[in-house]
């Protein structure tokens, strides 16, 4: 009786090969990730959502805070005050001659942003893994959307630094206008980051807390509070494979000046970046169905 | 007539953990290094099993089955939502679907907002969101609260503003799983009212519901599924419903 029924199916089969073939096949699910193309192509066409998701993102983020826009002014001041206070008056770390504050503060103002949307992108399919189980979208916009509505927060900070350096009297240089390049960098960066932590996260819990104690160990092993160059010169060269140093000081560098574009920092950031985005994009796409099926 | 879906033998697996809510790293790197799971057979369950069928254009198609009978794998399956362990399925048409209450809906964002927002996801363009916003408001029937953030809605609200979304949509094939049953009667009305004006139109749905009455009265064919595997496929839907509510009760 199987065999007969078997029989029965694959003749359905071939028939319907024949009326598939004559109409273009619009769709095919099966077993396999979707095609790096085909994914791209996806991506594109579903720009007007991610915008939409985005501007949700920073509504929902300012909705019911009475202060709005003032607390991310807040934020990066309030810990420059702080690190200034300590670091300047107490300890007295040299700046680059630099005044300690705009220093400090072209370091806390990216590492803000990075931590920040580390952490939101990480734990991006979690946080949305309700609407994951019911309803296709291309999911790579998720870690998109929350790396992206943090920009705002970033600019704002950027401008803060500005504000700052001209109350100090100092004035950009020429290479300000590098600046967006480098936090595009920062940026790619942070996405690299998210695309491979997102999926682990939703699966395992354990990754929120082993990437809290890690963003804060993280923050010290850059030079943010102090310059790379009053380090032994042994734990310099170790730092320098940290991609964050690269890019905080290629920062440094655009906003104050002082010091020569470390390149070998740099290139090392570049360098990592593009092999988090290549590890990430696998994994995300390996992984993505499997967290609609376990969360 | 043109198939818009064609099902080859779909399977789905999932694996169960029955003394874990979630995972922890330290189960998985244990299990790697003991190659096994915690009592030696690893717990998989086939959802579905083997399913084969072919849906026309313009077919209503009811699915019916009990708890657990596979569903609403299914529904995910042809929405994309998770894929199939093995098989294959061929789509003709973009797929709108609605599969749960207030999928996609934001609470702290108003109904007009999460209008868009839905919208977007549902692949629709702004341009031609902008011109059908009215309508879609209007015939959710609550423009009075459509400024009002979601939390605030009720679940009927909610279903109102889902359905009206999805419908509107422009999507070839629309999926509803179970959502008419949440609205009162006079919306329940409007939807099959809407449901065959879409089927009209050469759009095709597919439809389940626990509700018979609605599935006879709106569904030219019914799937019936149980234990993952395809019972009875048929075009006489009273028929078709009538063997599915005869089919003993069977250990979940």
């Amino acid at each position: 009786m199987s065999s007969a029924s078997h029989n029965k199916s694959t003749s359905l089969d071939s028939s319907r090969r024949e009326s598939r073939n004559r109409a273009t096949t619009e769709f095919v699910i099966d077993s396999k990730p979707i095609g790096l193309v085909a994914a791209f192509v996806e991506l594109w066409h579903t720009r007007e959502v991610l915008s939409k998701i985005i501007k949700k993102d920073i509504r929902v983020q300012y909705k019911q805070t009475l202060l709005g826009v003032l607390w991310v002014l807040f934020r990066p001041l309030a810990t420059v005050a702080i690190f200034t206070t300590i670091f300047q008056y107490v300890i007295r770390f040299p700046a680059d001659d630099t005044p300690y504050a705009v220093f400090v503060m072209c370091g806390i103002v990216p590492w803000m942003y990075f931590s920040e949307a580390v952490r939101k992108g990480s734990s991006s399919l979690q946080d949305n893994s309700i609407i994951m189980t019911r309803i296709y979208f291309t999911r790579i916009i998720l870690p998109i959307c929350a790396i992206t509505a943090s920009l705002l927060d970033l600019m704002i900070g950027v401008l803060a630094l500005l504000g700052v350096m001209l109350l100090y009297g100092l004035e950009p240089k020429v290479q300000i206008l590098l600046l967006p390049l480098f936090l595009l960098l920062m940026y790619l960066f942070t996405f690299g980051i998210s695309l491979c932590l997102s999926p682990p996260q939703a699966l395992f819990r354990d990754v929120n807390i082993i990437l809290t104690f890690t963003l804060t160990a993280w923050m010290y092993m850059t030079p943010i509070i102090y310059p790379l160059n009053i380090l032994p010169q042994k734990l310099q060269s170790i730092l320098v494979f940290n991609p964050m140093t690269g890019i905080v000081q290629a920062i440094r560098w655009c906003v104050i000046g002082n010091n020569s574009l470390n390149w070998y920092s740099l290139l090392v950031a570049i360098a990592v970046t593009i092999i988090l985005l290549a590890v990430g994009l696998i994994t995300f796409r390996n992984l993505e169905t499997t967290v609609v099926d376990q969360v | 007539m043109q198939p818009i879906i064609i099902a080859e033998n779909i399977s789905k697996r999932y694996y169960i953990h029955p003394d874990r809510a979630f995972r922890t790293l330290r189960d998985s790197i244990a299990n790697v290094f003991s190659l096994k799971t915690h009592n030696g057979i690893p717990d998989e369950f086939w959802a579905l099993r083997d399913m084969s069928f072919s849906i026309n254009r313009g077919e209503n198609v009811g699915i019916v089955g009990r708890n657990g009978a596979g569903k609403s794998t299914l529904l995910k399956i042809i929405s994309r939502i998770t894929k199939p362990t093995c098989g294959k399925i061929y789509l003709q048409g973009k797929v709108a679907s609605l599969l749960e209450l207030g999928t996609g809906f934001h609470p702290e964002l108003t109904g007009r907002e999460n209008l868009f927002l839905n919208a977007a996801i549902l692949g629709q363009s702004r341009k031609s969101m902008q011109l059908k916003a009215d309508e879609i408001i209007e015939f959710s029937g609550i423009s009075k609260f459509i400024d009002t953030p979601i939390k605030r809605y009720s679940s009927g609200m909610q279903a109102r503003l889902g359905f009206s979304v999805a419908s509107h949509s422009e999507g070839e094939i629309l999926i509803i799983d179970e959502i008419i049953s949440s609205g009162d009667f006079e919306f329940r009305e409007k939807c099959k009212k809407k449901i065959n004006e879409l089927v009209q139109s050469g759009r095709t749905v597919l439809l389940v519901s626990h509700n018979d009455i609605s599935i006879m009265e709106l569904c030219s064919r019914v799937i019936h599924i149980s234990q993952g595997r395809l019972l009875n496929d048929t075009k006489d839907v009273k028929m078709g419903v009538k063997t599915y509510l005869e089919t003993p009760a069977g250990q979940l």
